[in-house]
C-alpha cells in the first residue's frame, strides 16, 4: 500500500517536472531575441560528402554575415545541420525531426537531386517553404508541390553548351553515358532530343550504377560506337575512372564533356595532364559580373580558405533568395514566405532567380566550362567566355 | 576485329580480377590463421590509398616507391588491433567469431572517422601509370598490369613462407588445430598477431596500387571489403590460389557481362557468384570442406 502510493507520488513529481521542461521549452522558442533556427541536412559523409562540403559552407557564409549585420527581424540566425551520409531515406527521417522534434523555423534542401527528390514532399506535409539549391532534377517539379523551389539551373541546361559547342564544330555522333540515379538519370533523358534538334545523333546510350568498380566494360562499348563527342553524366570518382578507362583503350573523341565531376577544384590535382580540354558544366564562376559575386568569392576564401565552387554559390544564393522573402514578408509566416519565393524575381550571385507555376527555376543560366592549364575557364556562352575553346580534345603528352 | 575485342575482353577481365585478387589477399591471410572476418579490411586499403595520394602530390613520392612504407605501416596498424583490441577476447568462447566481428566492424568505423578527420571527405587520386601498353591491337594498362604482377608475387611468395619456412608451418598449425599446435609449444597468441599484421601489411600494398586505379575517398572503403569478401568466399576461405582463381573469374564475369550485358548486370556479378557459390560449393573453388 505503501509502496504503491510512493511510486504514485513519484510518476506525478516526474511527470511534473516532464512538464515544466516542456513549458520552459516553449518560452524559449517563442522569445523574440531568440536565433531564427533554419533546418536541413547535408552529405557530409558517403559518396557526395566532398560535394557536400561546399554546399554546407555557401550556407554558413551567409549565416555569419547576415549574424554579422544584426540577423533577420532582428533575430540571429542559426543553422541546424544533421549529415544525411548521402542516403535520400537517412535524409527524410532528418528532416522530419527537423520540423518535428527540433521545431526549426525554417528549411532550406540538401545536397544532391536524388535526395531532394525524396525530401520534396515533406516541405509541403509540414508547408514549409524550402529552396532547394542543389536540385537539377525535373522530377520533383512535376508533382504539383506548392513549397519547393529550384535553387540552381535545371538539368537539361547543364549538356546545352556542350551540344551547342559539338554542332559549332560540326561534329555528327555522341556516346552517352553516366550514372543511373535521379540527377544523371533526369539529363539523360532530355540528351537525345537536344542532340537531334542540333544535328548530332546519340550512338550509344548506357548508364552505369552508382559506385561502379569497372569502366572498362562501358568504355569497351563506348570505342565499338566510335563516337565524335563522349558526354558523360558524371560524377567526381566515376569521372575519374572514365578518364582512366578512355585513355587505356586509346578511345580518343574530339570532345569529352563531364556534367559535375571537373566542377571540383582538385580535380586537375587528381587527374593530372589528362585534365587538359576537358569540358564541363559549371552554374557558376568567380567571374561571372552577378551582383556581389566578387565580394562573395572573396569572403568564402577568407572564411574557408579555398575558392568557392558552384555548389558554394548556389547555396549562397538560396539564403539571398530566403532573406528577400523575409525581408518582404517582415515575419517567418510560411505562406507570405513561399508566396514570395514563387513569385518574385531576387539578384543573387548566381544570376536572377526566377521560378515558373511548378517551382522550376527559369532564372538561372548553366555555363560550359575547360580545364586549360590546370585552370577552370569559362568558355560557353561567349557572353561570359573567359578563354577560347580548345579543340579537338586530345590526350595530353 | 572481333578476335581483337574479345581478347581485350579477357585481358581486362583478368586484369580486374587482378586488382580484386591483391585487395583479397590481405583479407584471406587474416581469415586462414585467426578464422577472424577484418571488416576494417577496406578501410585500410582506403587510408593507405589516400596517404599515398597526398604524398604523390606533396613530394612527388609514387605509389610504388612508397610501396614498403605501406607494408611496415600496415604491420604496425596491424599489431595495434591485435594487441589492443582482439587479443582481449576469450580464448575458447562459442562467441569469439561474433564479438571479433563486432570488433572489426568497428575498427572500420574509427578508420573512416579519423580518414575524415585527416583527408577530408574529398576524392582523391593518384595521376601516375594511368596509359596502357599498345601491343598487337590490345591495350595494356601499366597500373593494372603492375598490380596483377604484385598480387601474384605477394600469393606466391605467401604460399612458400607458409609451406617452407618454421614460422609459416607454425602459422599453418596454429590455423589448423589450436590444441594441437600449442601442445607443440608454438605461441598462439603470437601466430594471430604476425598473421594480423601480415594481413594489414598487405591490404595497405594493394592500397597503394590500387590508389593509381580508382578515385576514392574515406567512404569508399566498404566496396573492398564485400569485393574482397566474395572473392574470398569463391576461392575458398583460407586458400590462397583458390583467391587468384575466384577473383579472375569475378574479373571475366564483370567484364564479359558488363560488354555484352550492361553494367549493371556487370556490377551485380560478384554477389550473384557469392550466392551461388554459398548455395552450391560453400568451401569455395580451391578450399577444402571444414574438417573441425
Amino acid at each position: 500500500m505503501k509502496a504503491a502510493s510512493r511510486s504514485k507520488g513519484i510518476a506525478f513529481l516526474l511527470s511534473a517536472a516532464i512538464l515544466v521542461c516542456f513549458i520552459g521549452a516553449n518560452s524559449r522558442t517563442a522569445g523574440a531575441a531568440d536565433p531564427i533556427v533554419i533546418g536541413t541536412t547535408v552529405s557530409q559523409s558517403g559518396a557526395y560528402a566532398d560535394v557536400g562540403k561546399y554546399a554546407l559552407q555557401g550556407y554558413q557564409l551567409y549565416v555569419n554575415q547576415v549574424n554579422a549585420h544584426g540577423g533577420w527581424l532582428g533575430r540571429q540566425l542559426q543553422l541546424k545541420v544533421y549529415d544525411d551520409a548521402s542516403d535520400p531515406a537517412t535524409s527524410v527521417t532528418e528532416y522530419q525531426k527537423l520540423v518535428q522534434q527540433d521545431h526549426v523555423n525554417l528549411i532550406v534542401g540538401p545536397y544532391s537531386s536524388a535526395i531532394t527528390a525524396a525530401v520534396a514532399n515533406i516541405a509541403d506535409q509540414y508547408k514549409m517553404p524550402m529552396i532547394s539549391p542543389e536540385v537539377a532534377a525535373v522530377a520533383p517539379f512535376k508533382r504539383n508541390l506548392k513549397y519547393i523551389f529550384q535553387g540552381t539551373a535545371t538539368s537539361d541546361r547543364y549538356v546545352y553548351g556542350a551540344i551547342q559547342i559539338a554542332k559549332q564544330y560540326g561534329y555528327k555522333t555522341i556516346a552517352l553515358t553516366g550514372e543511373d540515379t535521379a540527377f544523371p538519370r533526369s539529363i539523360a533523358a532530355a540528351v537525345p532530343g537536344m542532340a537531334e534538334a542540333a544535328g548530332l545523333k546519340v550512338v550509344f546510350n548506357e548508364l552505369y550504377p552508382h559506385n561502379a568498380s569497372d569502366y572498362t566494360a562501358i568504355v569497351q562499348k563506348i570505342k565499338q560506337s566510335n563516337p565524335d563527342v563522349v558526354l558523360a553524366i558524371s560524377y567526381f570518382p566515376d569521372s575519374v575512372g572514365i578518364i582512366r578507362a578512355l585513355k587505356q583503350a586509346n578511345v580518343t573523341p574530339k570532345e569529352l564533356f563531364f556534367t559535375i565531376g571537373p566542377a571540383e577544384p582538385n580535380f586537375a590535382k587528381e587527374v593530372g595532364a589528362d585534365s587538359q580540354g576537358v569540358l564541363f558544366a559549371n552554374n557558376w564562376s568567380p567571374e561571372l559580373k552577378t551582383e556581389g559575386n566578387a565580394a562573395f568569392a572573396k569572403a568564402f576564401k577568407a572564411a574557408f580558405g579555398v575558392d568557392p565552387d558552384y555548389h558554394a554559390a548556389q547555396n549562397y544564393a538560396a539564403m539571398q533568395v530566403l532573406g528577400a522573402a523575409i525581408a518582404s514578408a517582415k515575419s517567418l509566416d510560411n505562406d507570405k514566405i513561399r508566396d514570395y519565393m514563387a513569385t518574385h524575381e531576387v539578384d543573387t550571385v548566381c544570376g536572377t532567380y526566377h521560378v515558373d507555376s511548378t517551382g522550376m527555376q527559369t532564372g538561372y543560366d548553366s555555363l560550359t566550362d575547360q580545364w586549360q592549364g590546370g585552370k577552370q575557364l569559362v568558355v560557353y556562352p561567349s557572353k561570359w567566355a573567359q578563354a577560347k575553346l580548345i579543340t579537338p580534345y586530345s590526350w595530353a603528352k | 576485329m572481333h578476335v581483337e575485342l574479345v581478347t581485350q575482353l579477357i585481358i581486362n577481365g583478368l586484369l580486374l580480377g587482378g586488382v580484386f585478387a591483391l585487395a583479397a589477399l590481405g583479407l584471406n591471410v587474416i581469415f586462414g590463421v585467426t578464422r577472424i572476418v577484418n571488416l576494417a579490411h577496406g578501410q585500410i586499403v582506403i587510408l593507405t590509398a589516400l596517404t599515398c595520394a597526398v604524398i604523390f602530390q606533396r613530394f612527388g613520392i609514387t605509389p610504388i616507391e612508397a610501396l614498403p612504407g605501406a607494408l611496415i605501416g600496415g604491420a604496425i596498424l596491424g599489431t595495434l588491433i591485435d594487441r589492443f583490441l582482439l587479443r582481449r577476447l576469450p580464448e575458447h568462447a562459442q562467441t569469439r567469431e561474433t564479438t571479433s566481428l563486432l570488433i572489426t566492424f568497428g575498427v572500420s568505423y574509427f578508420l573512416i572517422g579519423l580518414s575524415l578527420a585527416i583527408f577530408s571527405g574529398d576524392f582523391r587520386s593518384v595521376a601516375y601509370l594511368t596509359d596502357s601498353w599498345h601491343i598487337g591491337g590490345i591495350d595494356f594498362p601499366k597500373a593494372q598490369i603492375l598490380s596483377f604482377a604484385i598480387a601474384i608475387v605477394i600469393a606466391g611468395i605467401l604460399a612458400i613462407v607458409l609451406r617452407s619456412t618454421k614460422v609459416g608451418r607454425a602459422l599453418r598449425a596454429a590455423s589448423q588445430n589450436l590444441d594441437g599446435a600449442r601442445a607443440c609449444g608454438i605461441d598462439i597468441g603470437r601466430m594471430r598477431t604476425l598473421s594480423f599484421a601480415l594481413g594489414c601489411a598487405i591490404a595497405a600494398a594493394s592500397g597503394a596500387l590500387l590508389s593509381m586505379i580508382y578515385a576514392y575517398n574515406p567512404d569508399t572503403g566498404s566496396q573492398f571489403t564485400l569485393i574482397s569478401f566474395s572473392v574470398v568466399v569463391l576461392g575458398g576461405l583460407g586458400s590462397y590460389a583458390g583467391a587468384i582463381v575466384g577473383a579472375g573469374l569475378l574479373g571475366l564475369a564483370v567484364s564479359f557481362v558488363g560488354f555484352y550485358g550492361n553494367t549493371h548486370l556487370g556490377s551485380m556479378m560478384p554477389y550473384v557468384v557469392f550466392i551461388l557459390v554459398l548455395l552450391f560449393r560453400p568451401s569455395g573453388i580451391l578450399g577444402k570442406p571444414a574438417t573441425t
